[in-house]
């Protein structure tokens, strides 16, 4: 009598047996984020070096979690971290607070703020995971690939097609995420 | 630091004396310093402030608003050459090319002696003579490339030119001088005056500001009232 | 404040009808219906120019659209400000303001709090056509210590150039070019040096002129305000002040329309910062040998309480401090040391304020700031009130120019408001008093002095006695039916007279059989080691007292001295006892103006470490010597004070609490209740607004009210019950025998007053305040100058008893053979000078 259901259930396992997994074995394995998962963040420079972020408060200001704590203050000549007159001399980010929804970097005006796919953000203190100014922000520039395929030149004269255009990756952190070598999911 | 003298000095007050408020002689007293100076300097306008109980600020933003007051080093002669639609039209860019080529300077540039300054005018009102051209705010007529260059020639070799009006062209402190006096009456003759107190050129004794004759030889003569 | 009946006439505004007072301003009437009409140069303080044309509205039978803000109404009127037509209006004004407009708000400080941000928001365009280069400046300009200007942000609205002229009278910015160049300027290399630049960031309708001390510090949303009242003078400007964090960062005037109109000095805006100077006590010190060892709370107040028991002691208290802790010192002294001797006048040591008491029946003033503008002429005796009390200086201002009251000023020398006096009465020092008696009976003056008449006095020229001179003004006052302003100097003052902290007064102005030691004589006594125990409370004798050596004899040998104080001052480095203070913007209390108006200040940072208020200190050292006051709140002093004190029984302070004004104080910006004065979201070329809004609510940066005339509880603010006038003295006034008396001997006679920036304890801790103080400096008549052979900007040595200081000459108008020298700058403390008899010698260095 209980035959028909114990085949019934071994069917199931059986079939399953051979589907392929869904699981990992993360760490050992890991699985790149989708392009444009939202992940912790990082102040981008301009190409000359200058930092992008001109301590404007924008961010904090749209921050719903009330995350990010910014202090402005103003550039000399000898003493210049931006162009222009004001830039951040504390930038906070506190991911025991942040819930990655975003809305800062929509709020940046001058895209310095950027969200990368790194989402392993543990630490051993709270103080750990209030991320400064050092932490977040970036050596070099940020080559982005934008996407649109095609763009005009500087001098809108003519249309340039973009190299790798139709993307949008982070070029700062591609040794973090082995690509899944099970399904190759996000691994573009 | 005073750029007006003691004798400058009681020359204003002649002229504060005209206006039942201190703060109305603000303009002849900057055109006074501008006699001096050739231009409206801070010490200048600092003198006037102190003259007639302003700030400096205030004398500053009463003089920057008038072009005739100048704010930067100007030459003895300024040479303004229209450059609006009638003038253009019978080829005043090619006698403002003259000038530039003559001169060696840009618009809005004086020449390093000092002598001359150049700039592109808005209209004249004075369309009937296009392409027009004023030196020292005295008119010319139907200017012809070579023209400029002749009269740049002759006022350089100190010679006398006329304008259209048949006035001789002065130097522009002695005009800057009979503007902050007009209408006084000096102990001494103003040439005199203006020689004792500034030095140079002295103005025909005979000249009010804004005098203009009618002079024949011009197409349509200047109706009452000065219109084109 | 008129009489007269006003007519009123009957406005319709979209649709609305209302009446309203014949000849008001349109923009105001529709602003009081909730109506609110877009707007940069119109400000209420101030005279309507209508440059910006941003207020433009329809009005039925116009040919075009009228600028609401300089249109009043007339009966009948019919008014469109939201209809396609002056919203169009709007809109495109707008799109012209932003041609040249930078669009920095992202490293602008107005961001957030800027009307051109927010009515661009209600009012403008989505877009704009404009697509060739803005035209450009330098970007920031330091036209001085304070203000910063960025010319390219400007929209032209005359704001600041107005409040120069019109209001401070500093004319010191300008609008400089013509054209499409237009910019304000200050010249060359003038700074903006006026007391009051402060109002004109406040003002500004964009980023154009901000602060430089609040430069990048922090945005609108990270601000948390309180309403309070500013601590540096008596005439108690309402003002907000905002902390980011625990920081306080800023401070703006509140408009209060019968006290400050809508300004504050700069002092009051930009002196704050002492509050978190380094060198602010935090801890209770305790003399351990020569120096100090840090201690408990308890312990200090255990040793001080040990020491005040028995013997003679006297208690000073400062002039800063609040009403509640003028009464806790009182109480103190009074019931629980059972001491006569307190007082409250340092600086103005022996300023005669109970002489009003015989006349009136209150000790201060009977005139409020306000009978000054319906006054018809207004008579001046005291100091500069441009140094000692900046506002007031407005208002008298104010009064002469436009409210065409003539103006009498009795001084030595020259005064600012001689520039604006119908008669000025130079006199020596001392000699007030013969001129004040002289007033009424010599011409053209007696013709001038036309009721209603204020009379106005203030204690001039410390370490001297004064009561001749008030009582000769009390005499001019009252034979012309006047009223008058007795301003006491300091925030605190007022306080300390109406709760008793003065020899001869107990609280309510109660005179005692048997007065107690003044400040001097209490000094005096300790200087002879006559006196066992001192408290000073929030004073510092030393450097204020106008006798340096005796106040420094004095706290040396004086038995046992408790001090409370914010910071180490020269008086609480000789104490044995220092109990830490608690600054204003810290504090729940209240403060008595030269009016003797109350208003309350609300808390807004924590005082560093144990720090507490000195009413607490009074409580803990009560208690410490058995009499348990009980108080453990603001609201019990209170209890205490409207059952102790006959003036203040009706006294309901709860009424005096303010509602929290919004961090972004925008006077633009509606209110709570009105959600919609920015009139409706206007459909541009780019699509609705607020589009890409990340709230896409309507803008509401306040709910503070609109209207600046916002104070209901305004009649409830002076204290009641004032007892009646006692009889008059027979003859008090011996005009010229008292006055003259003190100014015998060689040399000039020194006439010293406080400048507004000085070495007091809390404006010096100010950096960019103190890098305006005018140094040492002394004034001389020119005929003693020629004497001298000495002119402008010579040094000079000037010499009194053993002291001798340099400074620089300043030939000045001011009656002959008198100097003038500031009280208290660098490398000149006229405490020094003064007390070697009040005369100095001058040679040249």
């Amino acid at each position: 009598m209980a035959l028909p259901e114990i085949l019934n259930g071994m069917k199931v396992v059986i079939t399953n047996v051979f589907k392929r997994k869904e699981t990992i074995s993360y760490p050992e394995v890991r699985r790149q984020p989708y392009p444009r998962f939202k992940g912790r963040h990082i102040l981008d420079r301009h190409p000359d070096g200058l930092e992008k972020c001109i301590g404007c408060e924008l961010c904090a200001g749209a921050c719903p979690a009330d995350a990010i704590y910014v202090v402005g203050a103003e550039n000399t000549p000898e003493n210049r971290f931006s162009p222009g007159e004001r830039y951040a001399q504390i930038y906070q980010i506190n991911y025991l607070r942040c819930i990655f929804c975003g809305l800062c970097v929509e709020a940046c005006p001058t895209e310095a703020l950027l969200m990368t796919t790194e989402f392993e953000l543990s630490g051993d203190s709270r103080d750990e995971l209030i991320y400064t100014k050092e932490q977040l922000i970036v050596d070099a520039p940020i080559i982005r690939h934008w996407p649109a395929k095609t763009e005009y030149s500087p001098d809108r004269s003519e249309k340039v097609k973009i190299k790798d255009g139709g993307m949008v990756r982070d070029a700062r952190y591609p040794e973090n995420f082995l690509p899944d070598t099970r399904t190759g999911k996000g691994s573009e | 630091m005073s750029v007006l003298t003691d004798e400058m000095r009681s020359v204003a007050e002649q002229i504060v004396a005209k206006y039942p408020n201190r703060r109305s002689a603000a303009l002849p007293l900057l055109f006074l310093v501008q006699s001096v100076e050739g231009h409206v300097t801070d010490s200048g306008m600092r003198d006037v402030a102190d003259i007639l109980g302003l700030t400096p600020a205030e004398v500053l933003a009463t003089g920057s608003f008038y072009t005739m007051l100048k704010k930067k080093p100007q030459g003895e002669y300024l040479i303004s050459v229209c450059r609006n639609i009638s003038c253009t039209h019978l080829g005043a860019h090619k006698v403002f090319d003259a000038a530039r080529e003559k001169l060696g300077i840009e618009p809005g540039g004086t020449t390093p002696d000092g002598r001359f300054s150049l700039e592109a005018a808005e209209c004249l009102a004075t369309c009937d003579g296009a392409p027009s051209m004023q030196i020292n705010y005295e008119d010319f007529y139907k200017v012809t490339p070579s023209e400029v260059v002749e009269i740049i020639d002759s006022l350089a070799a100190g010679k006398d030119v006329k304008s259209v009006a048949g006035e001789t062209v002065r130097p522009a402190k002695d005009i800057a001088f009979e503007t902050a006096t007009a209408g006084l009456d000096l102990p001494h003759e103003t040439a005199d005056t203006r020689e004792r107190l500034v030095g140079g050129e002295s103005p025909p004794s005979d000249m009010a500001p804004g005098h203009r004759p009618v002079v024949p030889g011009i197409d349509a003569p200047p109706a009452e009232g000065g219109g084109s | 404040m008129t009489q007269q009946q006003t007519e009123m006439v009957t406005v319709t505004i979209n649709g609305q009808q209302v009446q309203a007072e014949n000849g008001r301003l349109l923009i105001d009437v529709a602003e009081e219906m909730g109506i609110f009409v877009p707007r940069f140069c119109y400000h209420p303080g101030m005279k309507s120019v209508a440059v910006c044309r941003m207020c433009l509205v329809k009005v039925e039978g116009m040919p075009k659209l009228v600028p609401s803000c300089s249109t009043p109404v007339a009966d009948g009127m019919v008014v469109e400000t939201d209809t396609p037509e002056p919203a169009g209006a709007q809109e495109d004004m707008l799109e012209f303001l932003l041609i040249n407009h930078p669009l920095d708000c992202p490293i602008c400080d107005r961001g957030g709090e800027c009307p051109l941000q927010d009515q661009t928001y209600a009012h403008g365009p989505g877009s704009s056509r404009f697509v060739e280069p803005k035209r450009t400046y330098e970007k920031a300009l330091d036209i001085s210590q304070l203000v910063v200007l960025d010319r390219e942000r400007c929209v032209l609205c005359w704001r600041c150039v107005r409040f120069s002229d019109e209001v401070a009278g500093d004319r010191f910015i300008q609008l400089v070019d013509r054209g499409s160049g237009t910019q304000i300027l200050t010249f060359s290399d003038e700074p903006f040096d006026s007391y009051f630049s402060g109002n004109t960031i406040q003002i500004c309708p964009v980023g154009a002129l901000t602060a430089s001390t609040y430069r990048f510090v922090s945005r609108p949303w990270d601000l948390k305000a309180a309403p309070s009242v500013c601590s540096y003078c008596s005439v108690g400007c309402p003002t907000t002040n905002e902390s980011r964090g625990d920081k306080l960062v800023r401070v703006q005037a509140l408009p209060n329309e019968n006290v400050n109109d809508f300004w504050i000095c700069d002092k009051g805006r930009f002196g704050f910062h002492y509050v978190d100077a380094k060198d602010r006590l935090s801890t209770p010190l305790v003399r351990d040998g020569d120096d100090f060892r840090s201690a408990t709370w308890g312990e200090a107040v255990a040793a001080a309480a040990e020491k005040l028991g028995g013997g003679k002691v006297g208690v000073i208290a400062g002039g800063h401090l609040t009403t509640e802790d003028a009464f806790a010192i009182q109480r103190l002294a009074r019931k629980t040391i059972k001491t006569p001797h307190l007082d409250a006048r340092i600086q103005d040591d022996g300023a005669a304020y109970e002489r009003t008491l015989a006349y009136s029946g209150v000790v201060g003033s009977t005139a409020t700031i306000n009978d000054l503008d319906g006054a018809r002429s207004i008579v001046w005796v005291g100091p500069d009130p441009k140094e000692v009390l900046p506002v007031l200086y407005l208002r008298l201002r104010k009064a002469v120019l436009d409210g065409g009251a003539k103006l009498i000023v009795v001084s030595p020398r020259r005064l600012s408001l001689d520039a604006f006096a119908t008669h000025v009465i130079r006199c020596e020092p001392g000699g007030e008093a013969n001129a004040l008696s002289a007033l009424t009976t010599t011409a053209p003056v007696k013709d001038d002095l036309a009721a209603p008449l204020v009379a106005c006095w203030s204690p001039a020229n410390p370490g001297r006695e004064t009561g001749a001179d008030l009582d000769s003004l009390l005499k001019v006052a009252v034979e012309k039916d006047a009223r008058w302003l007795v301003c006491a100097p300091h925030a605190g003052s007022q306080g300390m007279l109406d709760m008793g902290v003065h020899p001869a007064l107990e609280s309510g102005y109660r005179p005692i059989d048997e007065p107690g030691m003044d400040t001097r004589a209490m000094l005096e006594a300790a200087a002879a080691g006559e006196l066992d125990a001192l408290i000073v409370v929030g004073a510092d004798p030393i450097s204020d007292f106008p006798n340096r050596n005796l106040a420094q004899a004095a706290m040396e040998k004086v038995g046992f001295s408790l001090v409370i104080e914010l910071f180490p001052t020269e008086t609480a480095r000789l104490a044995d006892v220092v109990l830490p203070s608690t600054a204003a913007p810290e504090i729940e209390g209240t403060l008595t103006n030269l009016e003797r108006r109350l208003q309350k200040l609300e808390p807004l940072t924590k005082s560093p470490g144990t720090a507490r208020e000195p009413w607490r200190a009074m409580a803990d050292l009560a208690r410490a010597m058995d009499d348990d006051w009980k108080w453990t709140s603001f609201a019990d002093v209170w209890a205490a004070i409207t059952k102790e004190v006959p003036t203040h029984q009706d006294l309901d302070v709860a009424a005096l609490a303010q509602e929290v004004p919004p961090s972004a104080l925008q006077y633009e910006s509606g209110t709570e209740e009105q959600p919609g004065p920015r009139g409706p979201v206007v459909a541009g070329p780019g699509g609705q607004y607020p589009k890409g809004h990340r709230s896409g609510a309507p803008f509401k940066t306040a709910s503070w009210p609109l209207s600046w005339e916002l104070r209901q509880f305004e009649a409830k603010q002076r204290p009641g019950h004032i007892p009646d006038a006692p009889e008059a003295p027979e003859e008090k006034v011996g005009a010229g025998a008292d006055a003259a008396a003190p100014m015998s001997g060689e040399g000039f006679v020194v006439y010293a007053g406080r400048q507004i920036y000085d070495e007091g304890a809390m404006v010096s801790r100010s950096s960019v305040l103190h890098a305006l103080s005018k140094g040492a400096f002394v004034e001389l008549n020119d005929e003693d100058a020629k004497e001298l052979d000495v002119t402008d900007g010579d040094e000079v040595t000037l010499t009194a008893g053993n002291n001798e200081m340099t400074a620089t000459v300043v030939i000045a108008d001011i009656s002959k053979g008198a100097v003038f020298v500031p009280y208290d700058q660098k490398g000149l403390r006229a405490n020094e000078l003064l007390g070697a008899g009040g005369r100095v010698k001058v040679a040249k260095a």
